[in-house]
């Protein structure tokens, strides 16, 4: 099969094909188990009733749940070290341990994970109101106890809007995973399966290594989970921009507002609205942004030197959909290759977007719960984040790191083409840190009985 | 022919008697530790050499002796190099002293350490290299022009020069680099075309007349692969091979980053004919082909060779070894992924003369295209590095030649399309 049918729907956590947007009201429990792994199996047991699979969509007032492992977790539980050991080299690292890599700062001071808390579980809930999220986290952190977990304070999402906190429409250009909806949106590129799900032939038409327990597949149906809690400095960036704006209008306060929207429009690769800058250059016009058009143009053929959609924007870096070098044909080949499903949520309140161009921080802590979803870390996440956003070198670039992840080593500048000259801006802020996070595995429900059942 | 860059691999057997290797071992490590600082050698001292590295390679097996490998990738003959490094940098005596049969005069006797040091050069198989025929200066040189281009713009009046015709504000560039950059080399200087065409007609030739023998030894040769593709042995990895921490900590560190890799031979003259053969093929595409940063598609690799080592025992099952050292840009994922996406063939057809690769068909299919067993197969097979040195750091491929172009076109009088394209690429 090469792409999950309805009895596999049944089994798979249904975060693979939902953010879970109908409940605005997300909060995350990270656990580390105790000693005990027969109490731990217990939990599992018990808790494995209450795991959302695809099949069951729709707002539920008691909320949904869904629950990841990291290997150290599946450890705990009595899951044999030879079998944990078929899991990919950079899964059983763990993220701390490829900081280097990632750009990310010294994980001894993560508040997530890093060098010395080891988690073992993530739960997350999904809730319709923030009583009945505070409830179910209630209930979850005295299940996690009475096994002897010890459990980190609630990571509680901000409610669910239309905007991540740099105030531009985010999760856009998701791609299209078979097996659910009956056919990819306009622009709307789709992946093979096995790209997100274990046990399904990916990109290479190769089916991924994955854990066997004796004669029990625990990968199929299950993907591999991303867990990044990243702070946002949204008065640093816009801030930044506004000053830059404010030089280059010449103390023309209407042209200053107009290019810092322009500007943060450039760095991001779309307008705050989510319209493409690649389809509507000079200004933000939301009739860009309706879920047919907002992924429907390809750089290459509408942009390839850069002058609409800059080479080092956010969303081009990500994504660089046909310009990847090479053919246009050739090149969506070998991007559709390094896909992942996003699953993000903010925390932290927003920050009105006066005070942020004024560079006004409130001194609130406000990020992205960044989640990702995919059956190689190393070829999905981290490929993104280490090969285009953070490389300085990417496409040609010459000490550029993308403008918003960044890169903590060397200069940053930014280079924005235009006619007849290109501008560059040399001072590019560190606006993005990551607080921590690790890598997890987001079993099936049989996985999670099979594990819950013990050796 | 004139300038081009060199390939020189040294393979050195290590001094077996007690307590070189670690000698040997603590030296690289002083060196790498502190690469410009260190008191034993900087390698900034060589001259003309764009890449090097000092690895041991060691058998795993323990069979061979372990071997002290210098790559260095240098501009001009091999033998005028050597002497000019043992006029500027005889600190590399340090190194090579650990080996075995070293002359006891060392460096100061420089016909001996040359003499020895060409007596354990191994000729590259296939090299590439992603700016042939550009000369370290030239690139050095033409980084700073670029560098100094972009400081010019950057501090010009914005609003001003916007509004000047193109071919105008060219002129005031150079002008102005001329007048505060008297020390840079900005005379236009032509690409080597005359050059590659020549040697894609004389390719072209060589094949002609090989055509006879080609359509003669095709079939049963081709009977013979067959046979072995589909009775040798791959490894199947069903859990990721183990990474030596070494490998993993000197890794993605920066822009350019660099691999080595180690595997025999498929044993028996047939495979390593085979290999030999598909190696001479890619050296003469990397010679007049692949020639401008491109090599089927991959963009992203300053310098790359493959040496055959030979086993020279006598009474013994001979075990041949491949070794591979590349210079790239980027992560390793992304190198690998490069490989696999876009020169899947070629370096199938090399590689799967060599033990355990993934299963291939018709020399060319599979193999490699088995993602993620080919990336185990690599991680199986790759040793660390004790020493990397670049000469250009910072710089990808792309820059380099940007900064080539840039500085050969600046004085050249361009037609207006080309003159958008100077300025966009600036």
């Amino acid at each position: 099969m090469t792409c999950p049918q309805p009895a596999d729907l049944e089994a798979i956590q249904g975060l693979v094909y939902t953010s879970w947007n109908d409940h605005r009201y997300a909060g995350f429990l990270f656990a580390t188990m105790g000693s005990d792994a027969r109490a731990s199996r217990a939990w599992l047991g018990d808790l494995r009733r209450d795991i959302s699979p695809v099949t069951h969509r729709g707002h539920q007032l008691r909320g949904r749940l869904q629950v990841a492992l990291t290997p150290s977790g599946l450890r705990a539980l009595g899951v044999p070290d030879d079998v944990i050991g078929m899991m990919p080299a950079e899964a059983l690292g763990g993220m701390a341990s490829r900081r280097q890599s990632l750009g990310d700062t010294d994980p001894t001071g993560w508040q997530l994970g890093g060098r010395h808390s080891r988690l073992d579980v993530l739960v997350m809930v999904y809730a319709c109101d923030p009583e009945s999220r505070a409830r179910r986290l209630a209930e979850q952190r005295a299940a996690l106890c009475a096994a002897g977990a010890a459990v980190l304070p609630d990571e509680l999402g901000w409610p669910l809007g239309p905007r991540e906190h740099f105030g531009f429409a985010d999760g856009l250009s998701q791609p299209y995973l078979p097996g659910l909806h009956a056919a990819p949106r306009r622009g709307q590129d789709t992946v093979a399966a096995g790209e997100i799900l274990l046990g399904y032939p990916n990109a290479y038409d190769q089916l991924p290594m994955s854990p066997v327990w004796a004669d029990f597949d625990l990968g199929r149906n299950g993907t591999y989970l991303v867990f990044r809690k990243l702070s946002q400095d949204v008065a640093g960036l816009w801030g930044w921009i506004a000053g830059h704006a404010r030089r280059l209008a010449g103390g023309d306060p209407i042209a200053a507002a107009e290019l810092t929207e322009l500007l943060g429009a450039k760095l991001m690769g779309r307008w705050r609205s989510g319209a493409p800058i690649t389809l509507t250059p000079d200004r933000d016009d939301p009739a860009y942004a309706t879920i047919d058009r907002v992924n429907a143009f390809k750089y290459l053929a509408h942009d390839p030197d850069g002058l609409r959609c800059p080479i080092s924007a956010h969303v081009r870096r990500a994504n660089p959909r046909d310009a990847r070098g090479g053919s246009a044909a050739s090149s969506e080949t070998v991007v559709n290759r390094h896909r992942i499903l996003r699953r993000g949520r903010s925390f932290g309140p927003p920050l009105p977007y006066d005070a942020a161009v004024a560079g006004r921080d409130d001194g609130n802590p406000r990020g992205l719960y960044f989640i990702s979803l995919q059956s190689s870390i190393a070829r999905g996440f981290e490929f993104i984040q280490q090969s285009w956003l953070a490389n300085p070198g990417f496409a040609g670039l010459h000490l550029e790191p993308d403008p918003i992840i960044g890169n903590p080593s060397g200069p940053r500048h930014l280079s924005i083409p235009a006619q007849p000259i290109r501008l560059r801006l040399s001072d590019v802020p560190t606006v993005v840190t990551n607080l921590g996070g690790d890598y997890f595995f987001l079993p099936s429900l049989p996985a999670l009985a099979r594990i819950a059942a013990g050796p | 022919m004139r300038d081009a860059t060199q390939a020189l691999t040294v393979l050195a057997a290590l001094d077996p008697s007690p307590g070189k290797r670690a000698l040997l071992e603590q030296r690289l490590a002083a060196i790498a530790a502190d690469l410009d600082g260190n008191p034993l050698f900087r390698p900034a001292q060589l001259p003309d050499t764009h890449f090097m590295r000092f690895v041991i390679i060691d058998d795993p097996r323990r069979e061979l002796p372990s071997l002290l490998a210098w790559e260095t990738n240098h501009d001009g003959r091999t033998a005028a190099y050597l002497a000019a490094v043992a006029r500027a940098a005889p600190a590399i005596g340090v190194v090579f002293e650990c080996c075995a049969d070293y002359p006891a005069a060392g460096i100061a006797d420089l016909d001996g350490w040359i003499a020895w040091m060409q007596a354990r050069a191994y000729p590259a198989g296939a090299f590439y290299i992603a700016y042939r025929g550009v000369p370290r200066r030239e690139i050095l040189n033409d980084r700073r022009v670029h560098e100094a281009i972009r400081e010019i713009v950057d501090h010009d009046d914005r609003a001003r020069v916007c509004r000047l015709p193109r071919g105008e504000l060219q002129r005031r560039i150079c002008e102005q680099l001329k007048a505060r950059h008297p020390e840079l080399e900005l005379s236009p200087t032509g690409d080597d075309e005359a050059r590659w065409v020549i040697g894609k007609i004389v390719a072209a030739l060589l094949a002609i007349a090989a055509l006879p023998i080609v359509v003669l030894l095709a079939l049963p040769w081709y009977a013979m692969l067959r046979y072995k593709e589909t009775t040798e042995f791959s490894t199947f990895y069903a859990r990721p091979a183990p990474i030596d921490p070494a490998v993993r900590d000197a890794e993605d560190r920066a822009t350019q980053n660099q691999l080595t890799h180690v595997v025999d031979i498929k044993p028996g003259r047939f495979r390593l004919a085979t290999l030999w053969l598909v190696l001479q093929a890619i050296d003469v595409v990397a010679r007049v082909y692949a020639v401008r940063g491109d090599l089927g598609g991959i963009t992203t690799i300053h310098f790359a060779r493959w040496v055959i080592l030979r086993d020279r025992r006598r009474g013994v099952r001979r075990r041949h070894r491949l070794v591979f050292f590349s210079n790239y840009d980027g992560s390793w994922e992304s190198y690998l992924g490069e490989f696999i996406d876009r020169a899947a063939y070629g370096l199938t057809a090399v590689w799967s003369n060599t033990v355990g690769f993934p299963p291939t068909e018709h020399l060319v299919c599979a193999g490699a295209r088995h993602e993620e067993q080919f990336k185990q197969w690599t991680r199986e097979h790759q040793i660390a590095t004790q020493v990397f040195w670049t000469g250009a750091a910072g710089s990808t491929v792309q820059n380099i030649r940007d900064d080539l172009w840039i500085r050969r076109n600046l004085d050249r009088g361009l037609g207006d399309d080309e003159v958008v394209r100077w300025l966009g690429k600036l």
